[in-house]
């Protein structure tokens, strides 16, 4: 007992050794000190102290600064946010400390740069003294207020110094893969991949980029090209060549990361570009991840699920998606079966379980009642009379199969069975072709999910996809690679025109999220926002039509996360 | 009779029309031929063009869209849950709503309203529920001009571009 007082003066003593570093001046801290704390204010409105800010909105009330963060509207790169009407000025050093004028030096005649700066006001440069007074009084260097929009946050004086010398770290130095000439771009291939699936998935992504190459030469040799591309572009994107490398990573997954790092190191690039597998994506999400390396619409069906990381920008959940929706959309209704059981039947394997899992995780989250689960081992077929006699004993509301068109007599036999009132389900998707094929007389009872636009809505969305065929049929291709691939071509093109020559990763990806909901081929919408990384986030519940070349019918609006 | 003078007439001839005798000029044949060739040559034209811009049409698929303004449900005796049929009828009218950009976004398209707040009663669709769903929707005719018409269905198949499902 004895020992008791100084060893607890001891630990905490040593629990706040951090602090007491962190409460130092600015100048006795390292640089990479100074960018975690900095950091830590700019993006969660954390003190160094651990304390969170304070703040006070619209001039006088008292918020906490961990819901009115700098990030919120500055976005992750400091450069800013156009939303709509509503732009936010950059809030990097590089820019803050330069005079602003309302045009863009270098760029004056190209409209939408102009457009960006005379919306802007002028304004002096900022010193340290008129940052600090800014931060904290909501006053410009031109006595304007900027209360209405912008918090007024109470740092004490050694914390705020913190704070400036991070932005003035933030976004100074073109990230890697991005020179004056040249932007590199990779995508990655995992070896083994069918190779029409490949050529499906690299087509597009080259497309932009030979497209971008020729307007750079196209434009020094004919004037109205040169002066149609640089209104588009302006003269720095413009005059940039692309490059698109082939990562083709072979062998177990577990070495992915190293052949990853090999590649890398021989040529950082800016970004990576879709990139396919059908089982595998974490070693290169991890590696993204690490090197704070953008990967934009990778094709994968098993996305890494974790709403904290930042690099990768999925297209949708993957095939988990479809039971989420699923378990959305029977959650609606499920005051009329409350007192029966949901049986789901998953086959056994990484697709089955995805599906399960989001219908489960997605079913909590409702806080229902556990379903009845059965498993499907692999190799076998679901079988229809093990299924009726489920329904005679238990009697379930909802039966879910998650399996393949091996399914589909069982599916049949359940769907016509007289004396059961319930509900069927399915993956549309997982059914592949047969889907179109389903006997007449199961139709009226099958609901199946979709996580596209429905095909006959979707058809004239191959006008997009033709544009980058360069007269080769799309049928040689795979049309659902391809139309997601187009995506990543043009998503590509709209954030890099956004970026107005700031060829920040960070930015790339603040762009990306700052696009406007798109129709796009393949996906009935995708919406971005600022850290989404999944860009499709619903999925129908459909049945199929009657007569010999049906089409899906929706029985539910897009069911969204 | 009638008598036509013109200026610089050198030779005047003789024409029977309707037992009437006209005299006419040369001049006043070759305005008149020319008069008929041109109006020949224009009826010609017409058509012609009518014949090439019929074939040249781009070919235009009519599809009918609805956009739902509101939703109701008619258990219809059934005795089925009002407010849950409702919620379901909800979800069932907008699923029948059409978004109008997916025509509009892919380019090529007029849309025109046809009919306001029509009634439509569409079945529930639904195994714990019986009843109608009632929407309300106005109706529009989308038309669809095929700038680079899709010449396969979901299928892969080939489209039958006459019999107009366009799948």
């Amino acid at each position: 007992m004895k020992y008791f007082v100084p060893l607890l003066l001891v630990l905490l003593m040593a629990g706040f050794m951090p602090l007491n570093l962190f409460a130092a001046p600015v100048e006795s801290l390292t640089a990479e000190q100074v960018r975690i704390l900095g950091e830590r204010m700019y993006r969660e409105g954390i003190l160094p102290s651990g304390e969170p800010m304070l703040a006070f909105a619209a001039g006088e009330i008292p918020v906490e600064a961990t819901t009115f963060t700098c990030i919120s509207c500055h976005l992750r790169s400091g450069l800013g946010s156009v939303e709509g009407e509503v732009i936010t000025p950059p809030a990097t050093g590089r820019i803050l400390y330069e005079l602003r004028e309302p045009y863009m030096k270098g760029n004056e005649f190209v409209p939408s740069y102009h457009s960006y700066a005379v919306t802007l006001p002028a304004r002096p440069a900022y010193t340290d003294e008129t940052l600090a007074k800014m931060i904290a009084s909501g006053v410009d260097p031109n006595g304007r207020s900027t209360m209405k929009v912008m918090p007024r946050y109470q740092i004490e004086d050694d914390d705020m110094a913190i704070l400036i010398a991070y932005l003035k770290t933030l976004s100074s130095e073109f990230s890697a893969g991005a020179s004056k000439e040249f932007l590199h771009f990779a995508t990655v291939i995992v070896d083994g991949t069918d190779p029409a699936e490949i050529e499906s998935m690299v087509l597009p992504l080259q497309f932009s980029v030979d497209r971008k190459n020729s307007l750079a030469t196209a434009s020094q040799n004919n004037a109205r090209v040169a002066r149609m591309a640089y209104n588009m572009l302006g003269p720095d994107l413009l005059a940039k060549r692309f490059t698109l490398e082939r990562w083709v990573l072979k062998g177990p997954s577990s070495t992915w990361y190293s052949q990853l790092e090999n590649f890398y190191k021989k040529n950082p690039v800016f970004a990576l570009l879709g990139g396919i597998s059908h089982g595998d994506w974490e070693p290169v999400h991890r590696f993204c991840e690490d090197n704070q390396l953008p990967n934009i619409f990778p094709l994968v069906d098993y996305p890494v699920l974790d709403e904290n990381n930042w690099q990768t920008i999925y297209l949708s959940r993957g095939f988990r998606q479809e039971g989420e929706a699923a378990a959305r959309y029977l959650a609606s209704m499920s005051e009329l079966f409350k007192e029966r059981r949901v049986l789901q039947v998953s086959r056994d394997s990484r697709r089955g379980n995805a599906l399960k899992d989001g219908f489960n995780d997605s079913w909590a989250q409702k806080k229902k009642a556990p379903v009845t689960d059965i498993s499907l081992p692999v190799g076998s077929t679901l079988n229809a009379q093990q299924l009726l006699k489920i329904i005679k004993t238990q009697n379930p509301a909802v039966i879910i199969v998650w399996d393949d068109a091996s399914a589909i007599p069982a599916l049949r036999s359940v769907a016509q069975t007289t004396d059961w009132r319930g509900l069927l389900l399915t993956s549309g998707t997982w059914l592949g072709s047969d889907l179109w094929a389903l006997p007449e007389d199961m139709r009226d009872d099958l609901y199946m999910t979709w996580p596209y636009r429905l095909p006959q809505e979707n058809i004239r969305f191959d006008i997009s996809l033709k544009r980058i065929l360069s007269g080769r049929k799309l049928d040689d291709f795979n049309s659902e690679i391809i139309s997601k691939a187009y995506i990543s071509n043009e998503v590509l093109g709209k954030a890099l025109i956004d970026m107005r020559g700031e060829y920040y990763r960070d930015f790339f990806l603040d762009s990306i999220d700052m696009l406007d909901d798109t129709y796009f081929p393949l996906y009935e919408r995708l919406s971005f926002g600022q850290g989404q990384r999944y860009a499709s986030k619903g999925c129908f519940i459909v049945q199929l039509g009657k007569g010999n070349n049906p089409q899906l019918e929706r029985r539910s609006e897009w069911v969204t996360r | 009779m009638r008598n036509v003078q013109r200026r610089g007439v050198t030779s005047p001839q003789v024409l029977v029309d309707m037992g009437t005798k006209i005299h006419i000029t040369k001049q006043e044949i070759n305005y008149q031929v020319y008069l008929l060739s041109s109006l020949v040559l224009f009826v010609s034209l017409f058509f012609l063009s009518a014949t090439f811009a019929q074939a040249a049409k781009t070919p235009e698929r009519v599809v009918t869209a609805f956009l739902v303004t509101a939703y109701d449900y008619d258990p219809g005796g059934s005795g089925s849950d009002i407010d849950m049929g409702r919620s379901i009828c909800a979800t069932q009218c907008n699923a029948f709503s059409t978004d109008y950009l997916n025509y509009s976004e892919a380019g090529g398209w007029r849309i025109i309203k046809t009919a306001s707040q029509e009634q439509l009663r569409l079945e529930i669709k639904n195994p714990f529920l019986e009843g109608d769903c009632l929407c309300t929707a106005d109706r529009y005719e989308i038309r669809i001009n095929e700038l680079s018409y899709p010449d396969r269905n979901v299928l892969g198949e080939k489209i039958d571009h006459d019999s107009g499902s366009g799948q």
